[in-house]
């Protein structure tokens, strides 16, 4: 009685959740196991079972490692960055005087509230070779003026730099918040003790926010590898697919060229990779919360 | 080890109020002063100036002679222990002691040699191990005394270190505290809002109210001989009766501009020779303590409480005479609280 009244309460979400978050899953699970084209699309005889093919297909697809590649660069190097710099702009916030604290958060929390195709766009503009707010300082300042994204080492360097200006405002105010729990005395102490500003930074600060760091890292990192709006916007996944992340060439491989088996087998590796963080971040979050 | 001496020691906020106001007082070499007084009284304050953490306005601070106003915290020669004990939660026992060592940079076998006698000495060579959440309330305590031992400071600041501790723990930690102070004969000033344990604790007691020093004296002289109403009301429990005019209509005493006090153990139920003078009131309220009851009576709204023996003659809403020798009245200056002697 106890247990269908608490699956009452439950039914609707429950619902909402197998129709629109299971089913698409078997839907895309089942395609993924198809050769489902755009030929597909206008006779369904061109439909066959092909068990793992297209999984194999991937594993052999330099297009695909390439967006592994690219990717995994990303989330190496921006979620670092981010976090850096969440941390840096965080402490600096929580250090100045309070009457410009509310400015400077809102100035480095603006970006995260950014549609990230208005943000993406601005960038395209600012980055834009001729034009470009960027060369047009590096010019000023008689520096060399690239082809910031039509050049392949650099297009992924432009792109990762916009997805960490875009996300760190979110970690600065977390991490701001956990500077704030951090009891007084802790630093009492170490200035009778003797310690600087940089001992107290790594001895107390550090630590005491490793917790709230290692959340923001592995949430940073779930995010970054859903990477899409940015390269879709910015570069297309070009010049010469090197910022073709694996969301971007899974939405390439289905809108553009019709082949639903191939993106539907990229969109599972994808959800099995997000597992993967969702099970992480479970299993350490007690770690995280020092218990 | 180090005599402290602060002299003319002001403290102002950004606004302008006075935080603390002219603290004179010398602490000798070895002595264990305790420092009372509500909260918000500036204790605290002064604890955290003498140890360099806040600035003060003015005056001077002395630390074994020298003048220490300018030098940062960790050049004066203090160590503190906190309320909330303030151990590092990311780090063990162990790496809790040795943390000033270790921001010191002293080497690793000296420090370890030094931690391990440290914690022998406070019973906590089992526990090195552990995680601050991983101990009692008086296993924390110690751990944070062990921190501000291994410092070897000439002067121990504890501010309120034992209130975060529940009472029966409270009165063993005092006694392993005095215990400490006996064996290490460092300078050691102990803030407490309690004035049990300031008096129990200190060799002398210095009560501050409102930023300024009300008395400095033994806990004997500060329980007999109070400087003013406000020490004479906050030492003692109960707290001393004040009678105002109504109670003393009948004493011959003159209660104009004089506010007269008494504590609760100096009012008797019977009259004696010396005891012949009596207030007497409706008895309101009678408290057992076992061994003691307290009795309240009232007179037009004002209360007046004893100490008593247990009488099981007392009934209440009965009229009630409570006894007491003139000596025993304190007198007060009702304008300035001054206590007027003879």
């Amino acid at each position: 009685m106890k247990s269908l009244t608490a699956l009452f309460f439950i039914l609707p979400a429950l619902l909402l959740i197998v129709l629109f978050v299971f089913v698409p899953l078997i839907g895309v699970l089942g395609l993924s196991m198809t050769d489902f084209n755009i030929y597909s699309l206008a006779n369904g005889a061109d439909l066959h079972f092909i068990g793992v093919a297209n999984f194999i297909h991937l594993l052999h697809d330099r297009a695909a490692w390439q967006g592994v590649e690219t990717t995994m660069t990303v989330v190496l190097v921006g979620v670092p960055a981010t976090l850096a710099l969440s941390l840096i702009c965080a402490l600096m916030i929580e250090s100045i005087s309070a009457r410009w604290r509310g400015l400077f958060r809102t100035a480095f929390f603006l970006p995260v509230v950014c549609s990230t195709v208005a943000v993406a766009i601005s960038w395209r503009y600012m980055l834009n070779t001729r034009y470009g707010l960027v060369n047009r300082l590096l010019a000023a300042a008689h520096l060399p003026t690239p082809n910031w994204l039509g050049t392949p080492s650099l297009a992924l360097l432009a792109i990762t730099v916009v997805v960490v200006w875009k996300g760190f405002g979110y970690g600065m105010i977390i991490v701001a918040a956990a500077r704030r729990e951090i009891p007084d005395e802790l630093y009492d102490i170490a200035r009778i003790e003797g310690a600087g500003m940089m001992q107290q930074l790594l001895r107390i600060t550090v630590p005491m926010l490793a917790p709230t760091l290692g959340l923001l890292a592995l949430l940073d990192a779930a995010g970054y590898w859903q990477l899409f709006a940015e390269p879709y916007v910015l570069t297309q996944g070009g010049p010469m697919g090197s910022t073709m992340s694996l969301l971007l060439l899974m939405y390439d491989r289905g809108f553009r060229w019709w082949r639903w088996g191939v993106a539907s087998a990229l969109a599972m590796v994808l959800t099995v990779i997000m597992w993967l963080f969702a099970w992480l971040q479970r299993h350490t979050r007690a770690v995280w919360r020092g218990d | 080890m180090a005599r402290l001496e602060l002299q003319r020691v002001s403290k102002l906020l950004a606004n302008r109020q006075v935080v603390l106001q002219d603290i004179d007082c010398t602490v000798n070499d070895g002595e264990l002063i305790s420092v009372v007084g509500p909260s918000g009284c500036g204790k605290s304050t002064l604890l955290r100036c003498v140890a360099g953490l806040d600035k003060i306005t003015s005056g001077d601070i002395r630390i074994g002679g020298q003048r220490v106003n300018d030098l940062p915290p960790q050049q004066r020669n203090v160590a503190m222990v906190f309320q909330n004990h303030a151990l590092y939660p990311h780090m063990t026992v162990y790496q809790n002691l040795a943390f000033g060592l270790r921001v010191r940079r002293v080497a690793r076998a000296i420090v370890d040699a030094r931690v391990r006698r440290t914690a022998v000495r406070l019973g906590l060579e089992a526990l090195l191990g552990r995680y601050p959440r991983e101990l009692s309330g008086g296993q924390r305590q110690r751990t944070a005394l062990g921190r501000a031992m291994l410092r070897e400071p000439g002067v121990f600041l504890l501010d309120e270190p034992l209130s975060s501790l529940d009472i029966p723990l409270r009165a063993e930690m005092r006694r392993e505290l005095s215990a400490l102070h006996t064996a290490l004969g460092t300078t050691m000033v102990y803030v407490t809002h309690d004035q049990s344990e300031a008096l129990s604790l200190g060799q002398r007691v210095v009560v501050l109210a409102d930023g300024q020093i009300q008395q400095i004296d033994t806990p004997d002289g500060i329980y007999k001989e109070p400087s003013n109403r406000f020490v004479a009301g906050f030492v003692g429990w109960p707290p001393m009766n004040f009678l105002d005019g109504d109670w003393l209509e009948n004493s011959g005493l003159d209660a104009h501009c004089i506010d007269y006090g008494i504590r609760p153990e100096r009012l008797l139920l019977q009259p004696s020779s010396s005891a012949d003078a009596f207030i007497a009131g409706r008895l309101e309220r009678i408290e057992s303590f076992g061994g003691e009851w307290q009795v309240e009576i009232s007179r037009n709204g004002s209360r007046v409480i004893a100490r008593v023996a247990p009488n099981p003659e007392l009934r209440r809403d009965n009229e009630l005479r409570l006894w007491f020798r003139r000596e025993d009245l304190y007198a007060f200056d009702r304008a300035t609280g001054r206590r007027l002697q003879g």
